[in-house]
């Protein structure tokens, strides 16, 4: 498996707390590694060191042997970001912010739209393509970023809590949609909190605890680090994990 | 629910007054209201003025019929609109999701927003007063009289507040989406328009055919309403009814469920964008987008009715010189659209940022298109200037027009690359007063403010050309630095991101802005400026101010060292500052016996000696000044670009603060200055103590003045 993504000892510290305290993981092709973990746990950190947004206080990061602080724009050209809280130019139509986020980043536009247009359809999006993002709701916003994320084919995706807003059948179609991306060889880093989706989704998973990787390995694994019946569901594991004195 | 509404207010007042100067890559992170404080400080500022220029417009003697008028109009449209467009967004806002913010939450009536936006405008109806209490001599210098016009305008901003909050509520109930949606830049329009008013007010002394329009009676009676006898108290009753019945259709339309959070948005697809992405690079799609291209046309019309305003007035009156008049408008009002323009593009960004930092490309990336997107956004007011230079010529000559013409092209086009890259470092920069509170003032203003209208002043080519390197100076170095340091990082405590030689030159802004503070302050008191005392207490807290800023800045610079390693830099120090000031008054007494230079080039701060205070000026010039501008200059600002340069090039920073140090020396020879700069910068440099430079200025100051008698 080829390896993407790389974090070696990766750390941040903002003045006297440490919001990630030196973590270790690699992303493979093909693979979907859930990042879990309570709130305040430094997911959404470490997917900001990841992509340039926060210098490390210790370790590195790299996306396919491109340092994340010294080569941030050569890695955002080669990697899919859909942020928890996405904003746009509140004055351009959704067609006209994913043209803007082709033109960018080099990409062609015809090739951008044919890669998305399936997932336009997926999602139900194609109407609300017309419409200013000045009045998107949360959901709409979530879609649109999840669509420009996935526009110029990136090998590396990290998503920040995808189906965060989004109704149960849309929210449906992006994970059949990630497991289809996962399947054609991307490797996907989804942070997210709900338990049940990475279940049923993630190869791997991770659980950030206090900026620390408290479990890591397949679902079984980490029922098997928890002590938890294998039947038990994933939320079991993870609550004793985390409410655990580690 | 009164709880509710306070905390709301609570909100709405400090989401406003904590918005802190930040640089364009940075999260949206509280602080100190320190830039509120400073906006305030810089607004006052303006008080004086105003009043200044209303008492001299009140002693012309046709002003009582027109003047009074245009000029109330202006200030009344401009307060009303002022509100307007800080009241529109506000409502916007509600329904936005505002991470920062607890308004999401809170279930908002507009009365809070309407009282924090009264409070708000507090400079602008001090500004207003100033100017009204100048406009009307027979409301000065009584105690009833501006009791009067205090509670009058108090009241009047209170009733513009309502009027505009009512406007709002009643166009959210009664119109349509699309109409609604530009709600704002109407309101923008207007205030530029009430801006307009009030700046050609004083064109209205010689308009004598506005008399004859339909609307003349009206206007009677407006004005002798307003400005009337003052211990009219129905007029402040009628305005007090106004309010009340502005906030009666409030409540109505608040009662009838017209709720700002539950209006469906407006919807419609973006025609005005379209095409234009085609064929947009990447620079100008950053760059130029949407409200310029409306802003500049209206600009256009605005500005050419004001012209046919003055041709008219030209014929009718040589009252006042209009030309005059009119380039001044437009110098000001070029450089407030330019640095307001510059704002607006940057805050477009920094609205997007969770989009645009996803994208590879950093900010600094799109400056460039930025600049040209504003310099095209200029070109009818660069016409509209030509048209104006033109009539100047019968006055100045063609060559006085040419090179002044010049210098306004020049120091504009400078203005658009300092006024993004400050954007970008500052977040903060807008233009002061003209464009409503939303704009704001700050010390990153007044440091592109001061040499553009110093540039556009001047008398003569030569200190012109001297405060335009100035501009060129602060543009390069502002650019330098935007680029060196925005980033798209999340973490504001990053310390790094600032160059050292760009705060100095803010420190440097904020030690003009106290200067031009404290003197307005003490003209209002009565001291005139020949008087020494002025001179001194103006000097010495701005110098004061400068030295603690310096001295809050030690932990980042390399220790600021006093005594010096080689004791010989004493004695040179004071012999260099003895040579300089020897030489200093020789070129003065040369140039003015041989007339070296033309009429209106010689600095006339060396002709008007002090006749009192002398001891206060003494202390502020031979002890204060050189403690405070060699810890400076010497100490911060020399340092700073040495640490810029590569070790063998380290010694052309005392070129390069020499430049500076004799740049800010307006209204003087320049060239003693730059010699003196020269020497303590170069005796820093050798011996590693600021004592020699030190003692080589205060030398210098102390002879200087003393022979200068």
């Amino acid at each position: 498996m080829e390896s993407l993504l790389n974090a070696k000892g990766l750390g941040k510290r903002f003045g006297a707390h440490d919001a990630l305290a030196g973590v270790d993981f690699e992303l493979g092709s093909g693979e979907l590694l859930g990042l879990l973990g309570p709130n305040g746990a430094g997911k959404t950190t470490t997917l900001k060191l990841l992509l340039g947004m926060l210098r490390p206080t210790s370790g590195s990061a790299s996306v396919l042997g491109f340092d994340c602080t010294e080569a941030s724009l050569e890695v955002k050209r080669r990697i899919g970001y859909s942020p928890d809280e996405p904003a746009f130019y509140n004055f351009l139509t959704g067609r006209e912010t994913i043209d803007f986020a082709s033109e960018m980043r080099g990409v062609a536009r015809a090739d951008a739209w044919a890669e998305i247009e399936p997932m336009i359809r997926a999602l139900d999006f194609s109407e609300q393509l017309e419409v200013l993002t000045s009045n998107y709701s949360h959901g709409m916003k979530k879609k649109l970023a999840l669509l420009l994320a996935l526009a110029h084919r990136p090998k590396v995706l990290l998503l920040d809590e995808p189906t965060n807003g989004l109704d149960p059948p849309t929210a449906h179609a992006v994970k059949e949609l990630l497991i289809e991306k996962a399947a054609q060889g991307a490797g996907i880093l989804l942070s997210t909190h709900l338990l049940e989706m990475a279940d049923r989704m993630c190869t791997r998973v991770m659980i950030l605890h206090r900026g620390t990787i408290v479990a890591r390995g397949s679902v079984a694994d980490v029922r098997a680090r928890a002590g938890v019946a294998p039947e038990a569901s994933l939320e079991d594991a993870f609550l004793k994990i985390v409410s655990s004195p580690t | 629910m009164i709880f509710r509404q306070t905390r709301a207010l609570v909100v709405v007042l400090f989401r406003n007054w904590t918005r802190r100067a930040r640089r364009l890559g940075d999260s949206p992170k509280r602080g100190f209201p320190v830039t509120f404080v400073l906006n305030l400080i810089f607004l006052l500022y303006f008080a004086p003025v105003l009043w200044k220029n209303g008492l001299a417009i009140s002693q012309l003697g046709e002003f009582r019929s027109t003047g009074t008028r245009l000029g109330l109009y202006g200030i009344i449209l401009l307060n009303a609109s002022s509100a307007l467009t800080l009241i529109s967004p506000e409502m916007g806002k509600l329904r936005l999701p505002l991470r920062h913010s607890l308004l999401d939450e809170l279930p908002v009536s507009p009365f809070p927003i309407m009282i924090a936006t009264w409070l708000q405008s507090a400079p602008y109806i001090i500004i207003s007063g100033a100017f009204l209490l100048g406009l009307s001599p027979e409301l000065n210098h009584s105690p009833l009289g501006i009791s009067y016009l205090t509670a009058f305008l108090l009241l009047l901003s209170l009733s513009a507040c309502a009027l505009g909050m009512a406007l709002v509520s009643l166009i959210r109930a009664l119109l349509p989406a699309h109409v609604r949606s530009k709600l704002t830049f109407l309101s923008v329009a207007g205030m530029l328009f009430g801006f307009l008013l009030l700046s050609f007010s004083k064109l209205a002394a010689s308009l004598s055919w506005l008399t004859f329009d339909p609307w003349s009676g009206v206007f009677e009676w407006l004005a002798e309403f307003l400005t009337g006898p003052y211990h009219s108290i129905g007029s402040l009753a009628a305005i007090g009814l106004v309010a009340t019945a502005a906030l009666g259709i409030t409540t109505a339309c608040e009662l009838r469920g017209y709720d700002r959070i539950d209006s469906a948005p407006p919807v419609r697809p973006n025609d005005r964008v379209k095409g234009a992405l085609d064929m947009a690079r990447v620079e100008r799609l950053l760059g130029d987008r949407e409200t310029g291209k409306r802003f500049a046309f209206i600009l256009f019309i605005l500005l050419g009715a004001a012209l046919i305003f003055g041709q008219h007035a030209m014929k009718s009156s040589a009252a006042i010189d209009i030309p005059v008049l009119m380039a001044t408008n437009i110098v000001y009002l070029s450089s407030m659209l330019t640095l307001q323009f510059a704002s607006t593009m940057v805050k477009r960004d920094v609205d997007a940022r969770a989009l645009l930092s996803t994208l590879p490309i950093e900010p600094y990336q799109t400056l460039a298109g930025k600049v040209s997107a504003l310099r095209r956004r200029l070109v009818p007011l660069a016409m509209l200037a030509l048209i104006v230079l033109g009539m100047m010529v019968p006055r100045l000559g063609l060559s006085g027009v040419l090179w002044r013409g010049c210098i306004f092209y020049v120091s504009l086009w400078l203005l658009c690359d300092a006024g993004v890259s400050i954007s970008f470092l500052s977040r903060g920069l807008g233009a002061a007063a003209a464009m409503g509170a939303s704009g704001g003032a700050s010390f990153a203003t007044t440091l592109l403010m001061f040499p553009f209208i110093m540039a556009n002043l001047s008398t003569n080519p030569f200190s012109a050309l001297i405060s335009l390197a100035m501009l060129w100076a602060i543009s390069r170095e502002a650019k330098r630095s935007a680029e060196k340091c925005v980033r798209w990082l999340d973490d504001s405590g990053d310390v790094e991101r600032e160059s050292e030689i760009w705060r100095a030159l803010l420190v440097l802004s904020a030690f003009f802005a106290t200067q031009g503070l404290v003197a307005q302050m003490l003209k209002f008191i009565g001291l005139s400026i020949s008087d020494g005392r002025t001179l001194a207490v103006t000097y010495g807290i701005s110098a004061i101010v400068l030295a603690l800023l310096t001295y809050r800045e030690r932990a980042r610079l390399p220790l600021l060292v006093l005594w010096p390693k080689k004791p010989l830099a004493l004695l040179l120090g004071l012999g260099g500052g003895a040579l300089t000031a020897f030489g200093s008054v020789r070129l003065f007494r040369l140039i003015t016996d041989h007339d070296l230079l033309p009429e209106g080039w010689l600095p006339k701060a060396s002709e008007a000696a002090p006749t009192q205070g002398v001891w206060m000026v003494a202390v502020a010039v031979i002890i204060v000044a050189p403690i405070a501008e060699e810890f400076f200059f010497r100490g911060w600002l020399q340092t700073a670009i040495a640490n810029q340069l590569s070790p063998q090039k380290r010694r052309r920073a005392i070129l390069y603060g020499a430049l500076v140090f004799a740049g800010i020396h307006v209204g003087s020879l320049y060239l003693p200055q730059f010699a003196l700069g020269l020497i303590a910068g170069a005796l820093y440099f050798w011996s590693g103590g600021l004592l020699p430079g030190i003692l080589a200025h205060a030398m210098h100051n102390g002879l200087a003045t003393w022979l200068g008698k």
